[in-house]
């Protein structure tokens, strides 16, 4: 699902990202990748804080709609 | 020995050079402050070097590809210029991403040493890092240090003197490329450059700097076939930090939501962040210009009304002090300086005044130099005053979080929010401002951005404001100054928004680049760094007054008091002089915006004061006070101008009432003449600093815009004021003007031909994240593949 209907909490997995070259590289430059796990810590008019790593980044709407993210496989 | 600072952005690196070089650069909250490299000597008691060290402070940057503009700076600097040492700068509390960086640094040929910043936080929060582990892995150097405190310094400087043997640049992407690395390598082996080993990954990465080498790109085409190897690379930095380095520290036990994350619950809010945003800054501006603080007058006149000043039947010097802090209403704290600074003032004038017996020279000293210096001091407290609250939100974190909150409203207008940041550094002082905006991506919204600056009426306009919405309020006894000065800067805001809406949408057209920022953590500002953004800010301000501003007012008193043929002219005969001459031939051009032909024999004053602010905006209210003690002089003769009618001696306004009065000039005049200041081409080093910021070409086009855009919105100020039944023609023109232009960019009619063209030819290839047109899914699928 894209990054923008991930619930705030709750942490997921990064499947792809949609984006530009540079600017995909600016993202993975702070950490948002395929693979990488991000949490939404809230969002206002569809922009959205997360936690990636320990560093809390602003996304506006847009962008976050061209990240699509996935629950983590669970090891229960 | 040279030694460079390098690291993510906000880590911290400013306040390490300040440290060591006891410099006063200016340090913020967020990331992106500084956007230039700065250099500095190491201060030191003991010596550590025979020769002395020179310390470079560099842009912040994620990665040694760079983003924006002013992270290329960084990168040069490390790869081209060849320091002895860089310092790599790693925020400790956020270890695995700033050790992306890291990775790349160490495949330079040049030595290292990695410091662990805000190690004190880490140790807070329970947190533990294992420095031997970092070194044993990376194999350089690693001291850990707390910038802020001033801990752990020493000794990180003696380290870094010892690290001055060459070192060879080493990598962590091996394991699936190695293969890759070595074909890359003999490349950049062949071509002779120094560190090969960088080139060599970073041309595996993709890097458009590399790309640029001639063969590089062929060479990558035959390497990589249909493989993805920048995210290859990416994976390999982040699995190496991950596996070998990121276990050095060991996490305590915590909440999961951090305090900053609470206090962003709050100030994010999806409802209230904006209202919390718009009362900090009611609050800001009231606690800095309000004459009836906390509404106590208004409150009060509810029921009786509390007594005036001259109804306290005070006498003296009582009723001056008390005047100082009250009359019917309590004044702001920003108010009650700006009334001691001017009541020290007077004094001053009056002594020295009194003591010099030659009438000329009595008249040049009291009049013109001290009337026009005092006039603009007098403010020094409140332009303090505005600049510290400023400067608490940026030191708290709390700026970088408006600028999220404000993305979505921005985007409307154009712009992201990342452009928020030079825009509220703009009230401070447009200098830095506009040069913040190398942080924006975007070309053409970075034009837009340095253009509408000034809008934001900074701290050397702030006198304009309030001493002529003092004047109007003393004077036609109507409104309310708080009122009339918070009014103009919105003016100012409001203008802002307009002219970025109308460039974005015709000559400055673009892609609004998406809003990608961290966040930092909140913290209390420093009390110290605090006191040296005031003390720096004081330091420009006095220099300037008594440089640029006392030579202006020494000449513009002599033009006034000299005719043609250099004969001295009494304060009278002053619209015989010079400068009347000068000021009645410019004139005219003034008669839309009210200030030009129609106000009476002594309108020239505007003309005049409107020029001078070209060289300093401070200057409007100099040549006010220089001007207006002139007028004062001569009392009676000009329709009893006495200083008896002035409450408190407020310099500024002062001679803002006796313009007026000598003048006959009515309100929307006034208020056309602020706009117009404010909005028109900025001071001499403002104008300097844009034509360095933009596009070569472009300065000519930002100068008239400029003059345009302070004209017509002046006239439309003053004329709707005079007229109200004017607002119709110009709501009509700006419909028309708006009809236009949708139509234009709607491809009915065509204006900007050749713009169009180049938007059309742009969308057909791609055009940023959207992933509609099929473009970005293609690279993903690669992407995909490869996982």
């Amino acid at each position: 699902m894209p990054l923008n209907q991930a619930q705030a909490g709750e942490t997921m997995l990064v499947i792809r990202v949609a984006a530009e070259p540079k600017l995909r590289k600016h993202l993975e430059n702070l950490g948002i990748m395929t693979g990488a796990e991000l949490t939404p810590l809230s969002q206002k008019d569809g922009n959205m804080i997360v936690r990636v790593h320990d560093s809390r980044i602003a996304i506006n709407k847009e962008m976050a709609q061209n990240i699509i993210v996935g629950r983590r496989p669970s090891f229960a | 020995m040279k030694i460079a600072l390098i690291g993510n952005p906000n880590c911290g690196k400013t306040t390490l050079f300040n440290k060591l070089t006891g410099s006063t650069a200016h340090v913020g909250n967020w990331p992106g402050v500084t956007v230039e490299k700065r250099e500095g000597v190491y201060k030191t008691k003991k010596r550590l070097s025979d020769d002395k060290i020179e310390i470079v402070d560099l842009p912040g940057i994620y990665s040694l590809s760079p983003y924006t503009p002013e992270e290329v700076v960084s990168r040069n600097f490390m790869i081209d210029e060849k320091p002895d040492l860089v310092i790599n700068i790693v925020d400790a509390t956020n270890l695995e991403r700033n050790l992306y960086l890291t990775t790349q640094v160490l495949e330079a040929d040049v030595p290292v040493l990695v410091v662990l910043n805000m190690m004190d936080v880490v140790e807070k929060s329970g947190d533990r890092i294992d420095v031997t582990v970092l070194e044993r892995e990376l194999k350089v150097p690693v001291m850990p240090i707390s910038a802020l405190k001033g801990s752990g310094l020493d000794k990180m400087m003696e380290r870094a003197v010892e690290c001055r043997a060459p070192r060879k640049g080493v990598t962590v992407v091996t394991d699936a490329l190695s293969a890759e690395v070595a074909a890359t390598l003999d490349f950049y082996n062949e071509a002779e450059i120094s560190s090969p080993l960088f080139h060599a990954v970073k041309l595996l990465e993709n890097d458009e700097i590399e790309l640029e080498r001639k063969g590089a790109k062929e060479l990558l085409k035959k390497i990589a076939g249909d493989k993805d190897l920048e995210a290859a690379v990416v994976d390999e930095r982040y699995k190496y930090i991950t596996s070998r380095l990121a276990v050095a520290k060991v996490k305590g036990k915590r909440d999961d939501m951090t305090k900053s994350d609470k206090i962003d619950k709050v100030l994010t809010h999806r409802i209230w962040a904006l209202p919390i945003f718009a009362a900090i800054l009611f609050a800001i501006f009231h606690v800095t210009f309000s004459e009836d603080f906390l509404f106590i007058g208004a409150w009060a006149s509810l029921g009786e009304g509390l007594p005036t000043l001259s109804d306290l039947g005070l006498e003296g010097s009582m009723e001056t002090f008390v005047g100082i802090f009250y009359d019917g209403a309590v004044f702001s704290p920003g108010v009650i300086l700006f009334n001691m600074f001017d009541a020290l003032f007077s004094v001053i004038t009056e002594a020295i005044g009194g003591a010099i017996e030659i009438e000329w020279l009595s008249g040049l000293v009291a009049d013109g130099v001290l009337g026009g210096l005092f006039a603009v001091l007098g403010f020094l407290p409140q332009i303090l005053m505005l600049f510290m609250w400023f400067s608490i939100l940026e030191d708290t974190g709390y700026m970088a979080r408006v600028a999220f909150v404000l993305d979505r409203i921005f985007r409307r207008f154009g712009l992201s929010g990342r452009s928020f940041m030079p825009m509220i550094m703009g009230f401070g002082c447009s200098v830095p401002a506009m040069i913040n905006t190398r942080t924006l991506a975007d070309e053409n919204e970075r034009t837009a951005t340095v253009r509408v600056i000034p809008f934001f009426s900074c701290g050397a306009k702030l006198p304009i404001l309030t001493a002529i919405a003092g004047g109007i309020c003393t004077f036609f006894g109507v409104g309310n100054a708080d009122l009339i000065t918070y009014g103009m800067y919105a003016l100012g805001v409001v203008a802002a928004i307009v002219c970025v809406l109308l460039m974005r949408n015709t000559t400055m057209k673009g892609e609004i680049p998406p809003f990608i920022m961290e966040l930092p953590a909140y913290h209390r500002p420093p009390f110290k760094n605090l006191m040296l953004h005031l003390w720096d800010k004081t330091k420009h301000f006095v220099k300037k007054a008594f440089t640029i501003i006392f030579a202006s007012t020494v000449v513009i008193w002599l033009f006034s008091h000299l005719n043609w043929a250099w004969h001295y002219l009494p304060d009278e005969q002053m619209n015989d002089s010079i400068l009347a001459s000068l000021g009645k031939f410019i004139q005219p051009l003034f008669t839309p915006l009210g200030f030009g032909s129609q106000v009476g024999a002594y309108g020239w004053v505007f003309a005049v004061a409107a020029l001078t602010g070209l060289i300093a905006k401070e200057n409007v209210i100099a040549t006010f006070g220089t001007l207006g003690a002139c007028l004062i002089a001569m009392g009676a003769n000009i329709g009893g101008v006495t200083s008896e009618i002035l409450i408190a001696d407020e310099e500024g306004i002062t001679s803002a009432i006796a313009m007026i009065t000598a003048t006959g000039i009515d309100i929307p005049g006034l208020i056309a003449f602020i706009a117009f200041n404010m909005l028109t081409i900025p001071c001499f080093a403002a104008c300097a600093t844009a034509k360095g910021e933009l596009k070569k070409g472009t300065f000519k086009w930002t100068l008239l815009f400029w003059v345009a855009s302070s004209y017509m919105i002046g006239s439309a100020v003053y004329t709707i004021g005079a007229w109200w039944w004017t607002l119709f023609i110009w709501l009509a023109a700006v419909a028309g003007a708006v009809t236009l232009i949708v139509l234009n960019n709607k491809g009915k009619i065509k204006f900007f031909k050749r713009k169009n063209v180049a938007v059309k030819a742009k969308k057909k290839s791609h055009c940023g994240c959207c992933a509609q047109c099929g473009y970005c899914s293609q690279a993903d699928d690669q992407n995909d593949v490869k996982n």
